[in-house]
């Protein structure tokens, strides 16, 4: 059955990501109304859907709050739906990572019972693991954003990779797409520096937004972060690697791991 | 659209030029009479071609337009270890109960080989000086302490009730022009925006 909604991800390297699901998708909806600033993503969707929207041009302003922007997504997205679904939402990334708009889309449908599919795309952060090789089941992983994690003064523990999400929105909740000073991330430096050391080496992560660049990878000491700020734009993901190894809490288990004996208590026979 | 524009999109849709460029950059790029800088960018792939795309805050400014001001000096961080370890001691009454062993510590010392496994809080403290606004500096620290186990605060119940339901009556009941307004009213009233 065919959603009154479809919410899809369009993936981070314009249009390279694109799934056959999300194309199907796309393909089926009598309006796409899109958040893509990709110089091709117009061009794919229109060979594909006849009405389009775009969303960025309408939502954003300099020094407008961002929420507002998100509620403008949702509400046209709901609107559309409501006068000629089904419709499709359809944005850079992946839809449900750092974007309010598809959670509203979600809770407004289900008061007016129209119905909504969410599909998948390729975030930064799956272009992360790949491009920094980075496996999360090793060593775990923690990500926050970086404005809440000064808000709440999240602890960060020191042996497990983080991910900090943002870090070129930090401390508003305004849009602008003025570069930064350097002064602006003092407090966020004073809060790592709680828990890794000045010089200890982070990488200021882009992913490839096109097939023509590649993703950026420079890696920078964290003393000297500040001196970094023109390259901490919107799209920047802080990869801090871990320091040290957590000690094993439970030598009972360890020792057990390998043990086929304990593998055979915990299983069934065949 | 600009002969830049044009390679941009045509990279991503067109696959014969992509493969073309991939082989040999400079004859794809052959075709265009793009600026030299321009052309250069492309072919090198590197962090200018975000200019190229659009994201005019995300070119790197010449290191001399704006130096960065010398950062604020900083004192060693301080870590504080309060390590409890549970045991079951006799309750002298022919049971058992709980008491905790606690101890302070200068860093994470290592697990103990035997018994339960201990709970660690960890204060970490950092201090720096900064400009007083006087011409002089002056101390400021920060801490953060890592707790295991922490309740975590409730989260608020979504709204529901007849101030939902009648948000919602009212955008069934919206002609197109007014639908807009009135769908607005509704997702403030789900984000619990008064």
């Amino acid at each position: 059955m065919t959603a009154d909604i479809s919410i899809v991800g369009l993936g981070v390297c314009n249009v390279d990501h694109i799934t056959r699901q999300v194309e199907r998708a796309v393909g089926r909806a009598r309006e796409v109304l899109y958040v893509d600033t990709g110089p091709a993503t117009r061009a794919w969707l229109a060979g594909r859907c006849s009405a389009l929207t775009d969303l960025y041009a309408e939502s954003y302003r300099v020094g407008g709050v961002r929420a507002d922007a998100y509620r403008h997504m949702a509400v046209r997205t709901v609107e559309a739906a409501l006068d000629h679904a089904p419709v499709c939402f359809a944005m850079f990334g992946h839809p449900t990572v750092g974007a309010q708009a598809p959670s509203l889309i979600a809770s407004m449908a289900r008061e007016l019972s129209l119905t909504v599919e969410v599909l998948p795309g390729v975030s930064a952060m799956a272009a992360l693991f790949a491009d920094l090789l980075l496996d999360p089941c090793a060593r775990g992983l923690q990500m926050y954003e970086a404005t809440d994690l000064l808000l709440r003064a999240r602890p960060l523990q020191p042996d497990v990779p983080a991910l900090i999400w943002q870090v070129g929105n930090l401390e508003t909740r305004l849009h602008t797409d003025r570069a930064s000073r350097p002064e602006r991330f003092d407090r966020f430096v004073r809060h790592l520096r709680a828990t890794y050391p000045a010089d200890h080496e982070i990488t200021l992560y882009f992913a490839s937004p096109h097939p023509m660049m590649r993703a950026q990878v420079p890696r920078v000491r964290l003393a000297d972060l500040r001196a970094h700020a023109h390259r901490l734009h919107h799209g920047v993901t802080l990869y801090i690697p871990p320091v040290g190894i957590r000690p094993i809490a439970d030598p009972h288990l360890a020792a057990v791991v390998d043990d086929p004996e304990h593998l055979g208590r915990h299983t069934r026979s065949s | 659209m600009d002969d830049v524009q044009s390679v941009l999109v045509r990279a991503v849709l067109d696959e014969q030029w992509r493969e073309r460029f991939d082989a040999d950059p400079a004859a794809a790029m052959a075709e265009y009479e793009l600026p030299a800088a321009a052309a250069d960018a492309l072919i090198g792939g590197d962090e200018r071609v975000l200019a190229l795309l659009g994201g005019a805050s995300e070119v790197p400014p010449s290191p001399a337009a704006e130096p960065a001001a010398d950062p604020p000096p900083e004192l060693p961080p301080v870590e504080l270890v309060l390590r409890l370890v549970p045991e079951l001691v006799d309750n002298g009454a022919g049971g058992f109960a709980v008491r905790y062993a606690a101890s302070l510590h200068g860093s994470r010392p290592p697990p103990p080989e035997t018994g339960a496994a201990p709970l660690d809080l960890v204060v970490r403290v950092s201090a720096w000086a900064e400009a007083d606004g006087a011409g002089g500096l002056r101390l400021a620290h920060a801490a953060s302490l890592d707790v295991a186990g922490a309740e975590p605060h409730p989260s608020p119940a979504p709204p529901t009730g007849p101030d939902v339901r009648s948000a919602v009556a009212a955008v069934r009941a919206a002609g197109r022009e007014a639908r807009y307004d009135r769908l607005v009213e509704l997702a403030k009233l789900l984000e619990g925006i008064p």
